[in-house]
Order: structure tokens, then sequence, then C-alpha cells
């Protein structure tokens, strides 16, 4: 008798629409109104001239075409290519480091306290003022605007995943603990899946912030890249082009968010609180 | 189900906790003794529940049985004869707050001390199964627990506990976070799964009535320090329902006595069946350290 009121407590999406194609619509609906309601009145603000320098503000359908010159003469694909090669390998390496060491520091408390007071300093050192400086040391080449990625991506989720490895809840430890479960499978099937949430928040967070430096650090010294592609133009005042570039950069920041976050989603579906009573 | 013959499955010898706790006032750490000379022999598959006010030291006492804490004053635990002090799979544990692991389903959450005990990758899933069906959450293996009730978590808590086969089951106020009508209900189904398990059973919960519900003997507790004041054998028959309680005398008078006991008021001693074993604590102990 208890057995089928507790069944019926398991409610699944209760907040389904009924028709799954005005469903679909809608979801498209608005996901887009408002970007395109933004677009159209650029392109007329452009056409009818309604600012005061319309050399600097050239209509949408110009800045597609400038867009669609640039793939077909292939520079577009090959800096977005150049752009990401180096934030991914930024990326990667930042995540080698970060998170195994997120995980030692959030393990053993005493190293944690201990190095706690120098990793706020460095998180809060600006990381595009220290690009001069690893200019200096390593030269404008790829490896200074990996370093720079790597660099940030590094505090973010060392940050998260020390906080992670710390807000593990005692229940869970004293649980595996009482059945005898030692330090490394502790760790293994206690510690690390209880973090994993924190890690890859941090993890989402740099991801979209390393493309926001590795631009800035593209700008400030590179011959390739969406970055410098940006820059090169709007030094030759092909203002078409560079407002191209801008809106791929935004267009790639935002599908990588989007991405993660979807990966997120569903990897962590355990967190989602919903469906308890 | 009743303690039967003199042999003892676990004895408890003298379990002895000290905490140093700042003094508001004076600012020094003064010792606080959470428990204090707490001994007990328990019979293969007795059911002790152990009741008292908070703070006598009941959760510390199931700390040190369950290997989580130390006895500060040389007391031992003995499980079939051989001293245990660290955590291990012939004691299951089951907290308050059910601590099962959020991210894993009813069914990985069952097998997580069968993958302790080293039990194969290809004979958990059978052996959870049956501790799963046992709780009756079959067809809850693959949810996860916050797709779950608070009774049925629960339950996945208890089978969690129960399928790795320990000696003994430590529960620590396993019913207090569910509501009234749900509290009921697994008192009942932890009476019918203990008719089947047979475990024995340390149960420390805050209900004089739960505890002489489901207990075939109840320790009374004083607060500050914890000690054992008395312990109440409950004759009342088995098997047992909420149902039946409530329409027992008996029952009704044992409720009684212990409330009197946790009151500090002098028992009023009734005949009958439902007659606590009367006698003072110290004559207990003895008994037990001579065995």
């Amino acid at each position: 008798m208890y057995m089928a009121r507790e069944r019926k407590e398991i409610i699944i999406d209760p907040t389904r629409p009924q028709n799954p194609i005005a469903a679909v619509f809608k979801r498209i609906f608005m996901a887009s109104a408002a970007i395109v309601a933004f677009l159209i009145v650029w392109e007329v603000a452009a056409r009818l001239e309604l600012t005061s320098v319309p050399t600097f503000f050239p209509p949408i359908s110009a800045i597609a075409a400038a867009l669609a010159d640039e793939a077909a003469k292939g520079f577009l694909w090959t800096n977005i290519l150049i752009s990401l090669r180096r934030a991914l390998i930024g990326f990667g390496f930042g995540l080698l480091v970060a998170i195994p060491l997120g995980l030692a520091i959030g393990w053993y408390r005493f190293f944690g306290d201990l190095l706690n007071p120098l990793l706020q300093l460095f998180r809060n050192l600006p990381t595009l003022a220290l690009l001069p400086v690893f200019m200096m040391f390593f030269g404008i080449g790829e490896f200074s605007k990996v370093l720079v990625i790597l660099w940030t991506v590094l505090w973010y989720t060392l940050l998260n995943t020390i906080s992670g490895v710390r807000a593990v809840d005692p229940q869970f430890i004293k649980a595996a603990r009482s059945m005898g479960t030692g330090n490394l499978r502790l760790f293994a099937t206690v510690v690390l899946p209880a973090a994993l949430p924190f890690i890859f928040t941090g993890v989402r967070i740099s991801a979209t912030v390393s493309i926001l430096v590795l631009i800035a650090a593209e700008m400030m010294g590179a011959n390739s890249g969406l970055g410098y592609a940006m820059f090169f133009y709007q030094g030759n005042f092909l203002i078409p082009q560079m407002f191209g570039y801008i809106f791929v950069m935004a267009i790639i920041g935002t599908a990588l968010n989007f991405i993660l976050e979807h990966v997120e989603k569903s990897a962590f579906r355990w967190r989602d609180d919903a469906g308890s009573t | 189900m009743a303690e039967n013959g003199n042999r003892a499955k676990i004895r408890l010898n003298h379990l002895r906790q000290i905490y140093y706790i700042r003094n508001q006032q004076t600012k020094r750490l003064e010792e606080f003794v959470a428990l204090d000379d707490f001994s007990l022999s328990i019979a293969e598959g007795a059911f002790i529940a152990i009741v008292g006010p908070s703070g006598c030291g009941q959760s510390t006492l199931l700390d040190i049985v369950a290997g989580l804490a130390r006895s500060k004053g040389g007391g031992t635990i003995e499980i079939d004869g051989r001293n245990v002090a660290k955590p291990a799979l012939d004691r299951g544990f089951i907290m308050q707050g059910y601590a099962l692991f959020p991210w894993r389903n009813v069914l990985r959450n069952v097998e997580y001390g069968l993958e302790v005990k080293g039990v194969s990758r290809k004979k958990r899933p059978e052996i959870a199964r049956k501790y799963i069906d046992l709780v009756e959450l079959t067809g809850f293996e693959e949810r996860y627990p916050n797709e779950l009730s608070g009774g049925m978590r629960q339950r996945v808590a208890i089978a969690r506990a129960l399928a790795y086969d320990p000696v003994v089951l430590l529960m620590d106020e396993p019913f207090a976070a569910v509501d009234a009508q749900t509290r009921e209900t697994m008192q009942d189904e932890l009476l019918d799964i203990q008719g089947k398990a047979n475990k024995t059973v340390l149960f420390v919960t805050h209900s004089i009535e739960e505890a002489v519900l489901l207990a075939d003997r109840v320790v009374v507790m004083t607060p500050r320090p914890g000690r054992i004041r008395r312990i109440v054998d409950i004759t009342l028959p088995r098997p047992r329902t909420n149902a039946d309680m409530r329409a027992s005398a008996d029952y009704g008078v044992l409720v009684r006595r212990i409330w009197e006991l946790l009151h500090d008021v002098e028992p009023t001693e009734r005949g009958g069946a439902a007659t606590a074993s009367g006698g003072d604590i110290a004559d207990e102990i003895d008994l037990s350290a001579v065995l």
C-alpha cells in the first residue's frame, strides 16, 4: 500500500508540454527572437546611416558578405583552426596540471592551508598584465600564447578542484569508512566522484575565459589567429571583416559554453534535486 | 530471536570517550566525558535498543563500535571472541542521513560494500538485487537517490548495509529524518527484515516507543556522562507490529517504565510479563564480565 503511494512520488518531467511540434517551434523562437531582432535593428540603422560614423558601422549584410569572402579564400578556417589549436593545447596542459594538483592540495589539508595564500595571490594577478612578461621571457611565438592560456585555466580549475575535494560531505566518507574502505579506494570511489561537479564547473569557466585570453594574446603579438585577423583588419580599416571576426569569436565562445553546459547537465544528473521529496 | 543461552556474539567492555571542549566563561579546555564505562554483552540475533537524552553518548558509542572512533579508556570490543578496533565489513553502519552516494544508482549503492569485500563484478549485481528485493525496492535499481523519497532512501541504506552480510548492524537513529507515518512503516519493515536476516542489531533512538517495539533489550542511558542506567528486557512476543503493540497493555507498561527511568522517577513496580528485569545495572556488568 505504501509502495503504491511512494511510486507515485516519482513524477517524470511534469512540465512537458502537450504538442511536441509546437514545443520545438516555441523553443526555436525563444532561442533566436532577441538575436534576430538585434540584427534587424543593426541592419536598418546601418542602411539608413543613423549613426554619426557610418564608415565604422557597416550593415549586417556587408559583414556577412565579407565573412563569406574570408571563408571562400580559406583565411577564416585557417584562423579558426590556429586559434582553437592554441586554446586546446593550453587548455589541455592546464587541466593536466590543475586537476591532479588540486586533488592533492584539497586532500592534504596541511598543504592546502600552507599554499593557499600563494595561490590566492597568483589567481588575482591579472592575466593580461602577465602577457608582456611572458613575451619578454619566451618571445612572441606559440609558447607564450599557450602559456597564457595555461595560466588562466590553471587557477580556475585548480581552485574549483580544491574546494570540490574539501566540500565532500563527511557523511559519505563516514559511510565508506565504516565499511573498512582504504584511503585509495575512498579517494577513487567517494572523493573524486563527489568533487567532479565542482571540477567540471571550473573547467567550463576556464574554457570560456581561455578563449577570451587567447584573443587578447593574439592581438598583442601574433601573425595568425582570430585575434590577429581582427586586429589586422581594424588597422587596415576593413571594418566589415573586422566585425565578421568579432562575430565569429562570439559564436565560438557561445558554442563552447553551450556544449559544456550540456555535458555538465547530462553527466551530473544525479545532482539535480528536482525529483527529491 | 530471543537471546539464546549465554554465548555472547558481541561484547563491549568498559568503553569510554572523552572530548575536550572550551568553557565559555573560563576559556579553558575542559574534559567532557561523553561515554563512561559502557559494558554490554549481546547474544547472536539480539536486537538491542539504546535510549537516552541527547548528549548521552549514544552516537559516540556507535562510532566506537564501528571503529570510526577510539575508546579512550582502554575499552575493548569483541566480536565472536576477537578484538576489533578498525572499521570492517563485519559491522554494518546505518546513519540517520542515509549517506547514500548520490552519483550511484540504487544498485550501485548496494554494491558498494561488495566491491570493498572483493566480490567479483559478475556476482555483485546478483547479491545486490537480492537485498534490494528484501527491502521491496525491486524496479528501482536504476534510480538515483535524488529520485527517491526519504523512506525509500533509508531502505536503500539498509540494503547496502545488509548486502555485505555483516555480523552486526549498527543503526544510528535511522528513522529520525522521515515523517511519522513512514517511520511506522519503516519500523514494521525493519521487524520483518530482522526476522528474515536475523542480524544482531545495536539501535540508537530517542523514541521510547520505537525502542520497545523493536528491541529484545532496551539500554537506558544517563546523560553527561553517558552511562548505562538500567537494562530493560522486552519480553513482548514476536512477531510484533505497530498495530499489535498499540493494542498491547504490556507495551504501554514498558514504555511507561522506561519513561520513568529516563525522567529519573522512581519506577513503579508492576506485576506481569511486562515487568522489566530488575536488578541494578552493576549486576549486569558483573555478570557479563564473569561470562
